[in-house]
């Protein structure tokens, strides 16, 4: 029970850190409220971690790993984040998924989440069309190395 | 399910704001024209749940891999 007062305490300090997604992420349409966790500062990698349950999704900044990544917001989206100042001020993350081993990590690049860090507004973009893949290896290049049949991945 | 019949350059109204037009048939293709207001999303169904199950299969409990992020960050390239 103290440790449970002692969370809560955590969490309340914290509320003003909160980033609201106000339709949640698809799969988890109640989560409304995360905090973005840096891991290790600096670093290419976040954990976004709901604020009311142990509901957390590893991400990463896309453009480090992909730099050719390209995503086009359309102005809706930019109106829901409450970004005044278009895509200037706008952080995007891709969320990992992670296998057995840490270099079999995939990254969803088709659906990245964006985040107004002035706003404190968050959502994960759908796009209209599928360009890029949910399941993006991370480190294609030790993919090559050890599994020359790459591709057997589901 | 409520199921409509709909001819070339017939559309239905959901409420007030929405609107689904039959713009074109052609064999199994129908291409529809949506009018709504911008604060409603329209997706694509099998996009959209793909990526209800990317996500699923994404969560992950902070503390369980602590020492893999160790391991990740020094195969990610470095930031100039």
């Amino acid at each position: 029970m103290e440790q449970k007062d002692k969370q809560d305490q955590e969490n309340e300090l914290d509320r003003s850190k909160i980033i609201f997604f106000a339709e949640g992420i698809p799969a988890f349409e109640e989560e409304k409220e995360y905090f973005l966790l840096p891991l290790e500062e600096p670093s290419p990698f976040f954990f976004l971690q709901s604020a009311h349950s142990d509901l957390g999704l590893f991400m990463a900044d896309p453009f480090v790993f992909f730099p050719d990544y390209e995503i086009d917001l359309p102005d809706p989206l930019l109106d829901n984040l409450g970004a005044e100042n278009g895509t200037s001020g706008l952080m995007v993350f891709c969320i990992l998924s992670t296998g057995k081993e840490f270099h079999d990590t995939t990254a969803n690049l088709l659906a990245p989440v964006i985040i107004n860090a002035e706003s404190r507004k968050g959502m994960q973009f759908i796009p209209e069309k599928a360009r890029y893949s949910t399941r993006q290896p991370l480190f294609p290049e030790i993919d090559k190395q050890t599994s020359p049949a790459a591709g057997g991945g589901r | 399910m409520l199921v409509l019949n709909r001819k070339k350059g017939e559309s239905i109204m959901i409420g007030e704001n929405i609107e689904i037009a039959v713009i074109e048939i052609q064999g199994e293709n129908i291409k529809l024209g949506i009018s709504a207001p911008r604060s409603v999303s329209i997706y694509r169904r099998e996009i959209y749940e793909e990526i209800i199950q990317a996500n699923r299969q994404a969560t992950q409990k902070l503390s369980n891999f602590e020492d893999k992020i160790k391991a990740m960050k020094e195969l990610a390239p470095k930031e100039d």
